[in-house]
């Protein structure tokens, strides 16, 4: 293996083995390969959706690789099976074939190592699924009709969704996520050291794992659930809040929800805030 | 009778002023105890020719010990008024008739000086100084506090917020976080500069920032920490989580949350 002649037929050996795995998933209607200006600096990649799901992976390549799934136009609200709607529509095209429509109002733009992906179409669904050069920052946001789905990306994470959930799997570098209906999985094989990170949802359980050699300040708000943990953790005490008021009589004490913990030798702070649902920080085995 | 009570009674002896029977008893002793004895002999000769002195060697000075005296006094009296040894030793150093000395002296005390009003200086304006420097360090977090609430990056702008909190109350960082609670895109940012901003409630500037933001929030995650904070600062927050419910795509479950909120007031 060390001898270089076998590394082209390794190449293509995993080159057949990665269209094997696209054409197993499903065929998108479109393929676009977008080349970087400067392929061999980070990258960064910018995508927003209306309706839709976006998965970025990370692969050895230099370019990025956006496939595009539509899903059939109306009002499906479904979640994730594209042939549920496909039966819903069979009504009046029984017996056709669906024409994908192609572009969809997909915009794509590249500008020094910076790619936007945008789709203006908010009645259809859009499902993405782009693949980029390891090194990536990604600003990614979705409202309506699927997850966020992430793996093995180094960079700057930037993770919004609404109503569906984040995962970002094997990252690194540093993550701010936030939806509103939806849990918030991540898990970080490294972090960048000083880099704020925050993870937010409405309702959902966050889940989140951590390098081992953590070193910073926890910020946790779990709501009405918990916060669980495997890290050693000093917690600060929280002082309670004590109000009196005029009108009533009496007074008021408040301790507030927010555990603050610090870790390691403390350092940025890592906010966690889930308010129906509870707080998971793993420690990285 | 022992030594002791014989050698009290020797200058009795002396005097011849003894009893008959206890002179003859201390004679006795005296025959008998050889330190006693000699004792009588050495102070008996001593006593003997302190009365050979005559009345006028013991009376009367002598011609010379006038002079003696008065010599001695003045030597005490000069003794007296002579300057101490290191001011002796001063004035012999700072003397015009000790040219070498002198401008090594000089420098000396001009260093000493030196470093004394150094010392005096520093210490007296080193309060100040600690002033100064928390002053410069706190308007240092502002800024950069403030510029990194600018930046493109989201994990940035957090950091921003965190900087905002180390920072003393300034009317520019209650604007910027004002301005990242209503505009920001990152909801993140949004909700943690709210928590910031909830430990400044108190000013009256904060709080009509908030409440005007609260109806135009579209984050459920926002629009509930705003309402919980502002609700726990009486009535007149009443209205804008009104208005807030009043809105059309408010999320039922926060719509929940929210009136049983205000229920509980």
């Amino acid at each position: 293996m060390n001898r270089p002649t076998t590394l082209p037929t390794l190449l293509i050996g995993l080159l057949l083995l990665a269209a094997a795995t696209v054409s197993a998933q499903q065929a998108p209607d479109q393929r676009l390969v977008v080349p970087l200006s400067n392929p061999s600096e980070p990258a960064v990649l910018e995508a927003s959706l209306v309706r839709g799901t976006i998965t970025v992976e990370a692969y050895d390549g230099s370019e990025m690789i956006i496939d595009t799934t539509h899903g059939s136009g109306g009002e499906d609200d479904d979640e994730e099976s594209e042939s549920e709607t496909d039966e819903e529509g069979r009504g009046r095209a029984a017996g056709l074939r669906r024409i994908p429509s192609v572009g969809g109002g997909l915009v794509i733009e590249e500008s020094d190592n910076r790619v936007e992906v945008s789709s203006e179409s908010w009645h259809r669904r859009v499902q993405l699924r782009i693949q980029v050069p390891r090194r990536t920052s990604l600003r990614l946001a979705t409202v309506n009709g699927g997850a966020l789905r992430v793996s093995g990306v180094e960079g700057e994470h930037e993770l919004q969704n609404t109503n569906g959930g984040i995962s970002a799997i094997d990252v690194r570098g540093s993550v701010v996520a936030n939806t509103t209906n939806g849990e918030v999985v991540v898990k970080m094989l490294d972090i960048t050291p000083d880099k704020a990170m925050s993870f937010t949802t409405w309702n959902g359980d966050i889940d989140v794992t951590l390098p081992g050699d953590l070193s910073a300040v926890l910020l946790m708000n779990p709501g009405r659930g918990d916060v669980y943990t495997d890290f050693d953790m000093k917690l600060q005490p929280t002082k309670p809040k004590i109000e009196t008021s005029s009108k009533r009589k009496g007074y008021k004490v408040e301790v507030k929800q927010e555990v603050r913990a610090t870790v390691g030798a403390g350092g940025p702070e890592i906010h966690f805030r889930t308010f129906n649902g509870s707080l998971y920080v793993r420690k990285l085995d | 009778m022992n030594c002791e009570s014989a050698r009290e009674q020797l200058i009795d002896l002396w005097r011849d002023a003894l009893e008959p029977e206890a002179r003859a008893e201390l004679e006795r002793h005296l025959h008998d105890c050889p330190a006693c004895e000699r004792e009588r002999v050495e102070l008996g000769t001593l006593w003997s020719e302190l009365g050979a002195l005559g009345d006028d060697a013991a009376t009367v000075p002598s011609a010379g010990l006038r002079g003696r005296f008065y010599r001695a006094l003045g030597d005490y009296q000069q003794e007296l008024e002579r300057p101490p040894a290191w001011r002796r030793l001063l004035d012999s150093l700072l003397a015009p008739a000790a040219p070498h000395p002198r401008p090594a002296w000089s420098i000396a005390t001009l260093l000493l000086g030196i470093a004394l009003g150094a010392s005096i200086v520093s210490a007296v304006s080193a309060r100040n100084e600690v002033q100064r420097l928390s002053a410069e360090v706190d308007s240092m977090r502002r800024v950069v506090s403030l510029s990194l609430l600018d930046h493109p990056s989201a994990s940035e702008r957090l950091r921003g917020v965190s900087w905002s909190t180390r920072a003393s109350a300034d009317e520019r960082i209650v604007e910027a976080l004002l301005g990242s609670v209503r505009n920001d895109p990152n909801v993140n940012v949004r909700l943690v500069a709210l928590e910031a901003l909830a430990g400044r409630i108190d000013s009256p500037r904060v709080r009509a920032g908030l409440i005007e933001t609260l109806p135009r929030q579209d984050s459920p995650v926002l629009q509930v920490a705003l309402a919980e904070l502002l609700d726990e600062q009486n009535g007149s927050a009443e209205i804008a989580i009104r208005l807030l419910l009043e809105r059309n795509d408010l999320d039922p479950s926060v719509r929940e949350r929210i009136e049983s909120l205000l229920r509980s007031v």
